[in-house]
């Protein structure tokens, strides 16, 4: 472990849509929207847990439910979830290329092969 | 807290007796399990106004020879998703045909209000979060049961067919 | 064809009073997601009112499993869930092991309205879900198995009815499955459910039931243990409602993996345990006995036979057609099962095509199989335990024009009871409880034995894979098991060998460490081939597992490791 900021890990805050159970992503701008490319990138898991707190107003309001940080990385330009199962939940699944966000531009094989 | 019973709001008079409360020279009050025993050792058999206090995870049979002396019986849910009071109510009411009050305490939901009462569970000491409406309009929001031996207050059952005879038969919607 | 008629079938319909009560369940839903969203109720409390009426949230959407009651439905029906997954989801839907359907992308803000849709044709999502007595679930071939001693659906419809919005058992400490067989050949899993209810005949030729409690997959997989050989039919609802009162009172609440019945048998013993259940039984007032052997009589005269004509068993054409057309023969093998009535046949719809995902339906194959049942079936439809629909009552000599459809519909790869009839949960692509996919690996699997003739080869066979511990995808009773699992983020496959949840149900054992998604497949391939160097004569993958264990698999597997 080291303190250096540049090399802690980068976080989205993610939730669900109450209405239509989609997963959606926190923006700069403080909204949700369904591609996690409109993201706001936090760097360090203080400054995530500062924005998950704001978000958490949005829970109350009955707008998102279970709202938490992913880790993501930016290594192939786009932000990615580091883990599978955060890249399936953004991505949509890996066996119907043509459903979900992979038909919004993605490759099915990008939820998989990092 | 508030009290429901009947549908409708009503005085609690019942004191719930802490564990170092005397018991002598008391009525109406409601003691713990654990001091059921004792304290009926001293009460006059022509004496009412007593009550138990029923933790969920004890056998309901223990209660069994009390009954008769027993004019409430309060059972717990400590959490809404906790359903063993619906059974001990269920074993109390129609197994041993208690005849006195049963009361729930503790989280439980509205929703949840008709299947308490088809337990056999006919008070229920309620937070002020809900108001009475909310309770009252639960108790039949599913007004018919398949299950005649619980059904209360007026819940539909399925009339009786003759063995044998179908229903008159029709498409669909 | 020039008209279209749509028979009624004979099987259970709602009078008025079914009707009110699940119109009055829907419109309790509608009001607990309106409480939900104006914030009376929260997320909390709210969530095992939504499952309790079948409603998920999962890994990219809410997931709304609908109730198929023991599996039978009408083409009605099913058309209307096939109109149900074009207009709320994605034109399609997913058949469960629990001979349920489920839809993937369900909103929150439609579902009372397609609650309404499915109540229009006497269907619900009640108690799909949730710590309350689910689906019970029976045999497919129910009504026309050659082997059944009798239709067991009757009774699965007094238990589904009595166990709907039951007052006192709708919040227990954990889910309850109950599963039934007619048939001395358990095609319902019954000894790893919950309960299993076997029916039986006494000397006299009357009926009853041997009870088998504790069964049951997930972290935990146990083979149920029977309480009662013989209970009298007449008793049943009583007996029942024992056993859950004892389980409801003292199952383990501390730890949900411990929740099930099974752990509470296998704590207390299971001579404790019928103990319990009997002094419970034995003090319980039975009032309702009577009431009970009426409604089973009322239940019991819409399952009447349907109206089977006398017809000849031996249809020259079959078999002219069986010598002549090898792709026909397979299938006839593999998809079809011998009928009670002679000159029927029960015919099986694979929903498990080479390289597909296991028991998805789109809604153009919904519609096709409800005509094809409307055409040659009585219009009436089963979903399998194993994901698939069958046809329980077709004309044997209507078998090569029933096939062709099928075939048109890619529902016809002859591979029921096959390697590639593969039991699949939907795993990490869909499951927000998954710890890896399982789809892509069913797919993989079924690519590899895509040459239907080697499939015949190899013989029965049946390969199971979950994407976690929960284990939906019933990997402990697959012949070959496979569980997906998550080893520091990269998904591993473990593989269990000798599984069955037939009448001689076991739990099949690890063979060794895992295996990367890239290596399983070939995995399967070696225990496959090993399979067939090691068999004798006419011997199922099962059977040399039992007669061999696990030593010729571990070497072929590990020996060079």
């Amino acid at each position: 472990m080291n303190d250096v900021t540049e090399d802690c890990s980068e976080y989205v805050v993610t939730a669900n849509d109450v209405l239509s159970g989609d997963t959606v992503f926190r923006t700069p701008d403080e909204k949700w929207v369904r591609g996690i490319d409109g993201a706001a990138v936090l760097k360090c898991e203080d400054s995530g847990f500062v924005a998950l707190g704001e978000a958490q107003q949005d829970e109350r309001a009955n707008i998102v439910m279970g709202a938490y940080l992913v880790e993501v990385s930016r290594e192939t330009g786009a932000i990615r979830p580091v883990h599978i199962r955060e890249r399936i939940r953004a991505l949509g699944p890996t066996v119907r290329a043509d459903l979900a966000q992979v038909a919004q531009g993605f490759s099915t094989s990008e939820v998989v092969d990092q | 807290m508030p009290i429901i019973e009947n549908n409708k709001l009503v005085e609690d008079l019942w004191t719930v007796l802490e564990e170092a409360d005397s018991a002598t020279d008391r009525s109406m009050i409601i003691v713990p399990l654990a001091r059921l025993e004792e304290v009926l050792a001293d009460w006059p058999s022509s004496h009412r106004g007593l009550g138990v206090d029923v933790p969920n995870d004890v056998d309901v049979d223990l209660l069994t020879p009390h009954l008769p002396r027993l004019d409430i019986v309060t059972l717990n849910f400590p959490g809404f998703a906790d359903g063993r009071a619906f059974s001990q109510a269920r074993s109390i009411r129609h197994t041993e045909h208690f005849a006195g009050t049963i009361r729930a305490r503790g989280s439980y939901l509205p929703d949840q209000y008709g299947f308490l009462l088809q337990s056999g569970i006919d008070s229920f000491e309620v937070s002020d979060r809900f108001p009475l409406e909310e309770w009252v309009r639960h108790a039949d929001a599913v007004p018919a049961t398949y299950q005649r031996d619980y059904a209360t207050g007026g819940l539909a059952t399925r009339p009786f067919a003759d063995a044998g005879t179908r229903p008159e038969r029709s498409h669909y919607g | 064809m020039n008209m279209h008629v749509t028979p009624e079938p004979n099987m259970y319909r709602y009078d008025e009073f079914d009707r009110n009560f699940v119109d009055a369940r829907v419109a309790q839903f509608r009001d607990q997601v309106a409480r939900r969203l104006d914030g009376s109720i929260t997320e909390d409390e709210f969530k095992p009112m939504r499952l309790m009426n079948g409603l998920y949230h999962q890994l990219h959407a809410y997931m709304l499993r609908v109730a198929v009651p023991y599996g039978t439905m009408s083409s009605r029906q099913l058309n209307v869930l096939a109109d149900i997954a074009d207009r709320y989801d994605r034109g399609y839907g997913h058949w469960t092991t629990r001979q349920n359907i489920q839809f993937n992308w369900i909103k929150l803000e439609e579902t009372a309205d397609i609650l309404d849709r499915l109540a229009d044709v006497e269907m619900h999502a009640i108690q799909t879900s949730g710590n309350c007595i689910r689906n019970t679930t029976t045999d497919a071939y129910a009504g026309a198995a050659a082997d059944e001693l009798a239709d067991p659906r009757p009774v699965c419809e007094l238990i589904r009815q009595w166990s709907s919005l039951h007052p006192e058992f709708s919040y227990l400490p954990r889910k309850f499955k109950i599963a039934i067989t007619g048939s001395p050949n358990d095609r319902a899993a019954v000894r790893v459910h919950d309960i299993g209810l076997r029916m039986q005949l006494n000397d006299k030729g009357e009926r009853g039931w041997e009870v088998l409690v504790g069964g049951g997959q997930g972290r935990t997989p146990m083979v149920a243990v029977t309480v009662r050989d013989w209970l009298a039919e007449a008793d049943l609802l009583p007996y029942l409602t024992a056993i859950m009162r004892v389980y409801n009172l003292i199952g383990r609440r501390d730890n949900k993996y411990k929740a099930r019945i099974k752990i509470l048998v296998h704590e207390m013993g299971a001579e404790a345990f019928a103990a319990a259940v009997e002094k419970e039984f034995a003090d319980a007032p039975k009032e309702t006995v009577e009431v009970d052997a009426r409604e089973l009589a009322r239940i019991s005269s819409y399952f009447a036979p349907p109206a089977w004509e006398k017809l000849p068993a031996f249809v020259p054409e079959i078999e002219e057609k069986k010598l002549a057309d090898r792709g026909f023969r397979q299938w006839l093998a593999a998809n079809t099962a011998a009928h009670k009535v002679p000159g029927y046949t029960i015919v099986n719809a694979s929903f498990k095509p080479a390289g597909g995902i296991p028991g998805d339906a789109t809604s153009a194959q919904m519609r096709a199989v409800a005509s094809l049942a409307d055409d040659y079936s009585f219009g009436e439809v089963r979903v399998t335990h194993a994901q698939n629909l069958t046809l329980a009552h077709v004309r044997t000599r209507d078998l090569i024009q029933v096939w062709e459809q099928l075939k048109e519909q890619g529902l016809a790869e002859a591979n029921v009871g096959l390697i590639g009839d593969i039991i699949s949960c939907p795993g990490l692509d869909y499951c927000a409880l998954a710890t890896a996919r399982s789809i892509p690996v069913a797919q993989e699997i079924s690519n590899r034995f895509a040459d239907i003739k080697k499939q015949h080869d190899v013989g029965p066979l049946k390969l199971n894979i979950s994407g976690c511990i929960n284990a939906c995808g019933h990997h402990h009773v697959g012949h070959i098991g496979i569980l997906g699992v998550d080893k520091k983020g990269k998904e591993f496959y473990q593989i269990t060998l000798g599984g069955s949840s037939a009448e001689n149900a076991s739990i099949g054992k690890i063979l060794g460490p895992g295996f990367g998604s890239e290596e399983i497949a070939d995995a399967v391939e070696t225990v496959v081939d090993t399979y067939l160097n090691v068999r004798e004569q006419g011997e199922e993958f099962l059977q040399t597992y039992r007669r061999l264990g696990a030593a010729p698999f571990k070497e072929a597997l590990y020996a060079n490791n």
